[in-house]
């Protein structure tokens, strides 16, 4: 027990600090206009294990997304996104069950499942993620393109980013 | 007790999120300058227009209020209006140097009402009016409305009156052409609601579409000069003396609510006029 909150307790403080000490200070941009930010800090949500009731899912993302909203002093913005996201995962893990099924304790890593599982699983939680992420920083509909045109910016960094990070480190949870 | 548990463990994800996505918002906006603006702008957009909806359904429960207030209003003028006056003055001269305000004395007076049971089907169309005795309202006086006139009472109970509506084919109105001086009758021969036929008006008379009608004020029951509508249309019958003239009315018969009941005070003397009259023939 101990041994899993020091795990992701570690994992969670990695995350932040290369959240906002390197991804936020190298510029993505802008293109045109747009800026592509990457986001990696939302695999700490994506990797928990399968078992991982739906209330603490809600809570920890609040809380993460409260710290990193400190970091970009963008109070409950990333807050908001990260909930949502976590909000959806159950459903989504429903729709994306393997044949074999998953096993509740282990995490959803690609060492775990495999890689186009995992891409897969990646892609549409960050998609949910940059959806409302970015709806929340435009806040009016008056600018749809502007949030679609970035959510499809961000996505491809952010994808790109999370799938380094996961090959580099290729955590087993 | 284990109802409420059951629901909260069923939709209880259900609520955190949503409570978790409502402080994140209010954080947004409250501490974030961009989002909050745009809030505070939508906010407005939103409570501006559930004020203005407020607004009108109130000022709808206010319109009783507004209708009594304009009926008063109107009877004020319209007893201020020099046709509600009678002039008297009475010198020997043959130029009437100037008018003598101080010898207008009233003659009109009106009751406002509001039109309670209304037929326009028939060809003996009657309409009931929430006035009666008690209010000074009599039989045999008349009912105008603010666009023309509307009928005649026939019969009075403490606080209702039966009318005889302009639409009746037993009705006959005292009418003149405005300007011009030419009287007549105004009757109606049922069928369409919207029109009056005016009849004995002598065909050397010029009468032409457009001219207006009113009422002539040579009768105890209407002030003379209130409008009562247009001629539409008017020709002399062949083998006839007298015109057939199409008066399009001005007054909706179908919407009207608010009348005025004519209250003649010279009314007593009208009547004495009549005995005599009566006993001379």
């Amino acid at each position: 027990m101990n041994n899993i909150v020091l795990k992701y307790g570690l994992r969670f403080v990695l995350l932040l600090l290369f959240q906002v000490l390197v991804l936020k200070q190298i510029p993505f941009g802008p293109i045109g206009s747009i800026w592509a930010d990457p986001f990696v800090y939302p695999l700490l949500i994506m990797l928990l294990p399968v078992k991982t009731s739906k209330e603490l899912l809600l809570i920890l993302a609040f809380g993460f997304g409260l710290l990193v909203d400190a970091f970009y002093d963008s109070w409950g913005v990333h807050a908001s996104a990260l909930v949502f996201m976590a909000f959806l995962r159950p459903a989504l893990l429903r729709r994306l069950e393997p044949q074999r099924g998953y096993t509740l304790n282990y995490g959803l890593t690609i060492r775990r499942y495999n890689l186009i599982w995992f891409a897969g699983y990646a892609a549409w939680m960050l998609a949910f993620f940059l959806l409302f992420y970015n709806s929340m920083l435009v806040f009016t509909p008056v600018y749809t393109v502007e949030i679609l045109l970035r959510t499809f910016l961000s996505f491809v960094t952010s994808f790109l980013f999370v799938m380094i990070f996961m090959l580099i480190f290729n955590p087993l949870d | 007790m284990y109802g409420i548990l059951r629901f909260l463990s069923r939709f209880g994800t259900i609520f955190l999120f949503f409570f978790l996505e409502a402080v994140s918002v209010y954080l947004i906006v409250r501490f974030n300058e961009n989002q909050g603006r745009i809030y505070a702008s939508s906010a407005n957009l939103i409570s501006g227009q559930v004020l203005s909806r407020y607004d009108k359904v109130a000022s709808y429960f206010g319109l009783r209020h507004q209708v009594d207030f304009l009926q008063q209003e109107v009877v004020r003028l319209e007893q201020e209006n020099r046709r509600s006056f009678f002039y008297d003055y009475a010198e020997s001269d043959t130029v009437l140097a100037q008018v003598d305000s101080t010898r207008f004395i009233p003659m009109y007076a009106y009751v406002p009402a509001e039109i309670i049971n209304n037929s326009l089907s028939g060809r003996k169309n009657m309409l009931t009016i929430n006035r009666g005795t008690a209010h000074g309202v009599m039989p045999s006086m008349g009912v105008i409305t603010s666009n023309g006139v509307m009928g005649i009472v026939r019969h009075s109970t403490k606080h209702l009156s039966s009318v005889m509506s302009a639409l009746n084919t037993q009705i006959r109105i005292s009418a003149s052409i405005r300007n011009k001086g030419y009287f007549g009758s105004l009757i109606w021969t049922g069928g369409d609601s919207r029109y009056m036929r005016m009849v004995d008006v002598p065909k050397h008379n010029q009468v032409h579409p457009g001219d207006t009608v009113e009422t002539s004020g040579f009768s105890s029951v209407f002030p003379g000069g209130i409008l009562i509508g247009i001629v539409e249309k008017c020709w002399v019958p062949s083998g006839e003396s007298n015109y057939q003239i199409e008066v399009k009315l001005k007054t909706d018969f179908s919407r009207t609510r608010q009348v005025y009941v004519v209250k003649n005070l010279f009314r007593q003397e009208f009547e004495e006029l009549e005995a005599k009259q009566a006993s001379d023939e």
